[in-house]
C-alpha cells in the first residue's frame, strides 16, 4: 500500500532529511569511498584538461604561419586643381544621360532644330542650342520644355533671327536646370 | 557535541498531543528496540496558553533543544475526510477546492481558522485532513522557544495507515482502536472509499464488530470487507480466522495494553515497535 502524504510540518531540509528511509545511513559509508574518489579524479581530469588546452593553445600558436602582411596601398598626392578635375569627370560621368535624353526627345517637336547641347553636372543645368521657323514655335517650344516634369527651371537665354540665312530662322538658347535625382 | 550527537544517532523524539494530555517517548529510528517513555503531562488542552505550559512542564526535564521531533495529533483534534476529486480537474486549485467545499459541507466550520492537507490525487477519491491553526502555530512557536526541529506532524489515523502499510493487504479494511475509539477506512477494492469513527461499546465482542463493519458498509455504500485489518488496543477477541465468520480480522499489535497508557500509545503511534 503506498504512503498516505498528510503531513502538517513545515517544509524543510530536516523535514526532507527526516522522510529517508533510515537504513539509507549504512550506505553511507560506501556512497562517501565511491564519491571522494570520484571528486578528487575529476578535479584532476578538469585540471588535466586546462593542461591540456594550454598546452594546445601554445602549439598553435608556435606552428601557425606568420600572418600575412598586406603592404597599404602608396598614396597618391594630388594637386588640388587634379582633384576638382577628377571630381568634375566623376560628375560627368554620373550625369543622368538617359533620362535627360528622354526628356528632351519628349520636348522636341519636329518644328525645332537641336544644334548644340551643353551640360554642365556641377550646376545640373544643360544649355540648349537650336533654331525654330519663328518665334511662336519658339515659345511653344520653351512651354513645352517647361511643361516637362524632369526639369525644374527653363530660363531663354538669348535669341537672334539669322539674316545671312535666306530661310532667316530664329536662333536660340535655353538653359534648363534638373532637380537631384 | 559530538558525544551528544553520537548518542544520539537514529534517535528521534516523539510527542503526542491529545485533548486532555502530552506525552513524550523516544525512539530509534536506526536500531529499532523498545520506545521509551520519558514524560506525560495531564492538562486540558482547550484552557488559554495550555500548550505552551504543558510542554514547559513536559520538557523541563528532557529538553529537547537540538532534537527532531515527531508530533502524533489525537484523532479529536483534527478532521478527518475522504474527498472525490472533481471530475476533468486538471489543477492543484481544482483538489484543494474541493477539499474545501466538502470540509464546510461535513463539519460546518470555517476554513479559515484550520489548515487543511491532503493525500492529493487527481484521479481516485484521497484522504484529506484538517488540523486547527492556533494549534499548529501553538506548535511552531513551541519548536522555537525550546530549539528543536519539527519534522513530523501527522493525526494519529494517519501515522497508523503508513506504520502498517507494508503489512495491508489490497482490499482489506483498515482499522485502530484508540481510547475507546475505532476509526476505520473503508476501502472499495483499492480506492479509500470513507473514514469513520465510533465510540467502542463496554463489553463489545466479536459479534459486535461483524455489526459495526456491516452497518459501515451499508452506510458508505461498499461491500462487506473479507478482511479487517486491526491496530492499537483492541480486544484480543476480535481477532479471529474466517472460518465460519463473516470476514477475517487480524491484529497487528496483539499486545497493545502493555501497561502504557493512552497517552503514551498515541505518541509511540507510527514508531516501530
Amino acid at each position: 500500500m503506498k504512503r498516505t502524504r498528510i503531513d502538517f510540518a513545515p517544509p524543510g531540509l530536516r523535514r526532507t532529511l527526516f522522510r529517508a528511509p533510515p537504513r539509507l545511513v549504512f550506505f553511507l559509508p560506501a556512497v562517501l569511498a565511491v564519491c571522494v574518489p570520484a571528486v578528487f579524479m575529476t578535479q584532476r581530469y578538469l585540471e588535466q584538461e586546462q593542461e591540456l588546452k594550454d598546452l594546445q593553445a601554445a602549439l598553435a600558436v608556435r606552428s601557425a604561419p606568420p600572418p600575412v602582411v598586406v603592404a597599404a596601398a602608396p598614396k597618391v598626392a594630388l594637386a588640388p586643381a587634379q582633384v576638382s578635375a577628377v571630381n568634375a569627370a566623376v560628375l560627368q560621368l554620373n550625369l543622368p544621360w538617359r533620362d535627360l535624353a528622354a526628356a528632351l526627345g519628349d520636348a522636341t517637336p519636329a518644328s525645332i532644330a537641336l544644334l548644340a547641347l551643353e551640360p554642365d553636372a556641377r550646376r545640373r543645368t544643360l544649355r540648349i542650342s537650336a533654331e525654330a521657323k519663328n518665334s511662336d514655335d519658339m515659345l511653344a517650344y520653351v512651354a513645352r520644355l517647361q511643361a516637362e516634369d524632369w526639369f525644374t527651371s527653363v530660363v531663354l537665354m538669348r535669341h537672334e533671327v539669322m539674316q545671312e540665312d535666306p530661310n532667316r530662322p530664329l536662333r536660340f538658347q535655353v538653359s534648363v536646370g534638373w532637380g537631384t535625382p | 557535541m559530538l558525544r551528544r550527537t553520537i548518542r544520539r544517532f537514529g534517535q528521534t523524539l516523539r510527542l503526542g498531543i491529545a485533548s486532555d494530555g502530552l506525552a513524550l517517548v523516544r525512539v530509534n529510528r536506526l536500531f529499532g528496540g523498545a520506545p521509551v517513555l520519558l514524560a506525560e503531562q495531564r492538562l486540558d488542552l482547550f484552557a488559554p496558553d495550555a500548550l505552551g505550559l504543558g510542554l514547559r512542564a513536559l520538557f523541563a526535564d528532557h529538553a529537547p533543544a537540538g532534537w527532531t521531533v515527531s508530533v502524533v495529533l489525537a484523532d479529536e483534534l483534527i478532521r478527518l475526510w475522504q474527498v472525490t476529486p472533481p471530475p476533468g480537474a486538471t489543477r492543484m486549485g481544482d483538489l484543494e477546492g474541493a477539499a474545501t467545499l466538502r470540509f464546510q459541507h461535513l463539519f460546518g466550520a470555517a476554513p479559515a481558522e484550520w489548515v487543511i492537507r491532503a493525500d492529493w490525487d487527481a484521479a481516485r477519491p484521497f484522504l484529506a485532513s484538517a488540523a486547527p491553526l492556533n494549534l499548529l502555530d501553538g506548535l511552531l512557536l513551541a519548536a522555537d522557544a525550546h530549539r528543536f526541529h519539527l519534522v513530523e506532524l501527522r493525526p494519529q489515523f494517519v501515522a497508523s495507515l503508513n506504520r502498517w502499510r507494508g503489512a495491508r493487504r489490497p482490499g482489506a479494511w483498515f482499522g485502530q482502536v484508540h481510547g475507546g475509539v475505532l476509526s476505520l477506512a473503508a476501502y472499495d477494492g483499492a480506492a479509500l472509499a470513507a473514514v469513520r469513527s465510533s465510540p467502542i461499546p463496554a463489553g463489545a465482542d466479536r459479534d459486535w464488530l461483524e455489526a459495526h463493519v456491516a452497518r459501515e458498509a451499508l452506510r458508505v455504500g461498499v461491500g462487506r470487507p473479507e478482511r479487517l485489518q486491526l491496530c492499537g488496543a483492541a480486544p484480543a477477541a476480535w481477532g479471529s480466522s474466517p472460518g465460519r465468520l463473516k470476514f477475517a480480522c487480524s491484529l497487528f499489535e496483539e499486545n497493545a495494553g502493555d501497561g502504557w497508557s493512552d497517552l503514551a500509545r498515541l505518541a509511540r503511534t507510527g514508531a516501530a515497535t
